[in-house]
């Protein structure tokens, strides 16, 4: 992307997390600006969702800085917390209450007024087709019914920063078009959205940058062009082609001749 | 069949590396079999030696009786929750192509190394050690009983299958917890009350031959046990004829078994009774009380919104079910301690010794729910604190709910046993030490909860609490709190004590409002330094209830 959208949202300074003797993020730093929707990319195991477990304060890094939205996630935790939604890679919700039940005390816990929570919660709920649900209890929800309410809840009180781990994983092609679209408007209006996938095509199509990371660091970061021309030869080559070549990634095209 | 040796090789590696993976699950079963096999060999010599001094036929129908006690264990277990066996996850296998009643048969003999199969078997070594007379006797019995150990095992496995939906849906779980703890307490109050009231003058050999049982001759149990009682009388065209009855029964088990495993791989698992449409009523019908208004006029939002949901968890998680039932169970207990008669003797003297301990008991039969105020979030945990809420307002909020909650459950149950003792001397003055004490109990608690937060973890429908590697730690935690909270609350006993005692009765007016001042003044302690301490240690209490196996 040439053009710098807004001022930086999020800044992450060498981020290190170690659990143990493995370093699961090795040195991390980016800056995302205002209404990005940066992809954040990597094969499995390369340390996505715990960066992005950091950025949101959910967990602690070994080393480094993180500031969201100017605040500074070590010292102003709960500043932070205001500005941004989250929706983890596990939907992990209060599942003995129904999603209308959740989503109004999430937007309570947010500090919203009880009548606009449930103004916002029946929008939400009609977007993500949850509607006919809403009194079921969470637990007798299938995945991408849960993963639907997780995001729901993520957007009910409108904030500045959304991360999403792998957002689309479990959810029917309808809900990630109307989702894609919700998306798409929220950046428009300068919401910053931090983005992981393991699909390549809709971090194409969704994307203005992105940053593939591999082992803990990152391999490659910027608009999918700047990436192109970031590899020799880059031409026509698709996100797919610079991820592979990026994490150095076996194809299995010169092996299982059995197969 | 070379699979049934693969799948025996897959249920040893699996039994083995889980030891391996989790020493403290093989510290937790050596612990278990210190306790339970010594019971086992006991029951197997008490049963073994009433089988040789018994008379034939007393020791054909205790025999009876035992496999009867035996069966009912098998069957019943599994739908309580308890697996007994791997094979449990049989459906796992049906992805291969292997022939279902393959699957089945493997799973049958991989079941031959499980506890609670090695557990059994001393209990069949006494069948043999007290009946065989003979060798061809001896040939008879041991086919009888093998017999009967597979067909128990297969119709185990057949209940299992026949309803893997029901049994692996949350509403059956949730009964179950409450179904398993209340079998417990009925068991509790049988072995608590037939020796008071059946020990004298009870005949045993009657109850044995008692023509009410005679509908076990034709089951499993009652086809092995004629068997063998036959074999023993050397009748041995009978005893060959039961078990040709028990062969055919073991088989048609075993294909039974085999068609389930069949409808099982072709996804018609039988009776998954989750109701997907119309949307369930669940939600609202268990939401009583905390209609949005009213909470949220008298508290501040985050308060509101943090009680309202505990409270909705109240009456839908099983967790508190559970630690309901748990205080019912102590409470039955304190009942039959001191209430009942013993052995049709009158009661044991009641002094108001008694009332004061049973408050002290009831005020401490609640930690397992004070000392864990985020255990019942879980995952979810997660959720809570990505909420840029005052952590003092959700801590409030949760320790409201369960005040009321405690308070109301206790105070009812002190209420009930002043009436069935019929002394009401002091009761509220029990009532409010009880109440006032449980503020320093929730102060506690709140400390405890985030210094030492814990994970629950459902296994049947039993709730285990485990603290992602502090092991015993965490008990003696959780004991060394107990025991801070005793002394904390000697001020507000002393309050309530001395003058109901010793000293005239208007001194209340002054020591009551103190000791409610002190309870208060500790539980605002708690909140200043849980407030802060939450902020810094949510990263750790979230590792600590997401930690995996």
């Amino acid at each position: 992307m040439e053009e710098q959208i807004g001022e930086a949202t999020i800044v992450a300074n060498g981020l290190v997390k170690r659990f143990g003797t493995v370093t699961a993020v090795d040195g991390i730093s980016l800056v995302v600006r205002e209404g990005e929707f940066f992809g954040f990319l990597g094969p499995n195991g390369a340390g996505k969702s715990t960066t992005i477990k950091m950025l949101c304060g959910l967990l602690r890094p070994t080393a480094g800085a993180i500031q969201v939205a100017n605040f500074d996630l070590a010292r102003q935790p709960l500043e932070v917390k205001r500005q941004i939604g989250v929706l983890p890679e596990e939907a992990n919700l209060y599942e003995r209450l129904s999603a209308e039940e959740f989503l109004i005390f999430a937007a309570r816990m947010y500090g919203l007024p009880l009548d606009e929570a449930q103004r916002r919660t029946t929008d939400l709920l009609e977007l993500m087709e949850l509607t006919d649900d809403k009194d079921k209890l969470i637990v007798d929800y299938s995945m991408g019914m849960k993963k639907k309410t997780a995001l729901a809840a993520a957007l009910i009180h409108r904030p500045r920063v959304l991360f999403l781990d792998e957002p689309f994983n479990g959810i029917d092609p309808v809900s990630v078009r109307a989702i894609r679209n919700v998306l798409r408007q929220l950046t428009e209006r300068g919401t910053t959205i931090f983005f992981s996938t393991h699909v390549m095509e809709v971090a194409e199509r969704l994307c203005t940058r992105v940053a593939i990371i591999n082992h803990g660091r990152i391999a490659g970061e910027g608009t999918i062009p700047e990436l192109r021309e970031q590899m020799a030869g880059g031409g026509d080559s698709t996100l797919e082609d610079i991820f592979i070549k990026l994490v150095d990634a076996h194809t299995g095209d010169d092996t299982l001749n059995w197969l | 069949m070379p699979y049934l040796s693969l799948l025996f090789g897959l249920k040893w590696k699996l039994t083995f590396r889980g030891f391996q993976r989790n020493k403290l699950a093989l510290v937790g079963t050596v612990l278990a079999l210190l306790f339970v096999a010594p019971m086992a060999i006991g029951m197997a010599i008490g049963t073994g030696v009433l089988y040789h001094v018994l008379a034939f036929p007393t020791n054909a129908a205790l025999l009876r009786l035992v496999l009867l006690g035996i069966y009912g264990f098998w069957l019943l277990a599994p739908i309580l929750g308890f697996a007994l066996n791997e094979s449990y996850d049989i459906t796992k296998l049906l992805l291969y192509p292997i022939a279902p009643r393959q699957i089945f048969l493997g799973s049958l003999f991989s079941s031959l190394i499980d506890f609670p199969v090695l557990l059994t078997l001393p209990l069949f070594l006494a069948v043999l050690l007290g009946f065989v007379n003979s060798a061809p006797g001896a040939i008879l019995m041991l086919i009888a009983l093998v017999l009967f150990l597979f067909h128990t095992l297969a119709l185990s496995q057949a209940i299992i299958l026949a309803s893997v939906g029901a049994l692996r849906s949350r509403r059956w779980r949730d009964i179950i917890m409450v179904l398993g703890p209340l079998i417990g307490l009925t068991f509790y109050l049988l072995t608590q009350l037939a020796p008071r009231y059946l020990v004298n003058g009870v005949n045993w050999q009657r109850i044995l031959e008692n023509p009410c049982w005679n509908w076990v001759n034709y089951t499993p149990p009652g086809f092995a046990a004629r068997a063998v009682g036959a074999a023993y009388a050397g009748a041995w065209w009978p005893a060959v004829g039961f078990l040709l009855l028990l062969t055919l029964v073991t088989v048609g088990t075993i294909y039974l078994a085999g068609y389930l495993v069949q409808l099982v791989s072709v996804g018609e698992g039988v009776s998954n009774p989750v109701r997907m449409h119309p949307a369930s009523p669940t939600a609202r019908q268990a939401a009583p009380a905390t209609s949005g208004s009213a909470v949220d006029r008298w508290l501040p939002p985050v308060v509101a919104a943090v009680a309202e949901k505990e409270w909705k968890y109240l009456f839908r998680d099983p967790f508190f079910k559970m630690s309901f039932m748990q205080m019912l169970y102590m409470f039955v207990v304190i009942i039959v301690a001191v209430v009942l008669p013993r052995h049709g003797g009158p009661g044991m003297e009641l002094g108001a010794v008694t009332l004061w301990t049973a408050t002290g008991i009831l005020l401490f039969g609640g930690t397992m729910l004070t000392f864990n105020i985020f255990g019942t979030d879980g995952i979810a945990a997660t959720t809570l604190f990505l909420f840029p809420s005052s952590r003092r307002q959700i801590i409030f909020g949760k320790n409201l709910v369960m005040f009321l909650a405690e308070a109301t459950v206790n105070v009812a149950l002190l209420v009930t046993l002043h009436v069935l003792l019929r002394n009401f001397a002091y009761l509220w003055q029990q009532t409010l030490l009880l109440v006032m004490s449980m503020l320093v109990l929730i102060a506690a608690g709140n400390i405890i909860s985030v210094l030492f937060p814990m994970r629950l973890v459902m296994q049947g429908w039993r709730m285990q609490q485990q603290s992602a590697g502090k092991g015993c730690g965490r008990g003696l935690v959780v004991m060394l709190g107990t025991f801070c909270c005793l002394l904390l609350s000697l001020p507000i006993a002393t309050a309530v004590i001395v003058p109901t005692y010793w000293i005239p009765a208007y001194w209340f007016a002054l020591t009551l409002p103190l000791a409610a001042a002190y309870a208060g003044s500790i539980y605002w302690f708690s909140l200043q330094i849980t407030t802060p301490m939450l902020m810094q240690r949510e990263t750790e209490i979230m590792a600590t209830l997401l930690a995996e196996e």
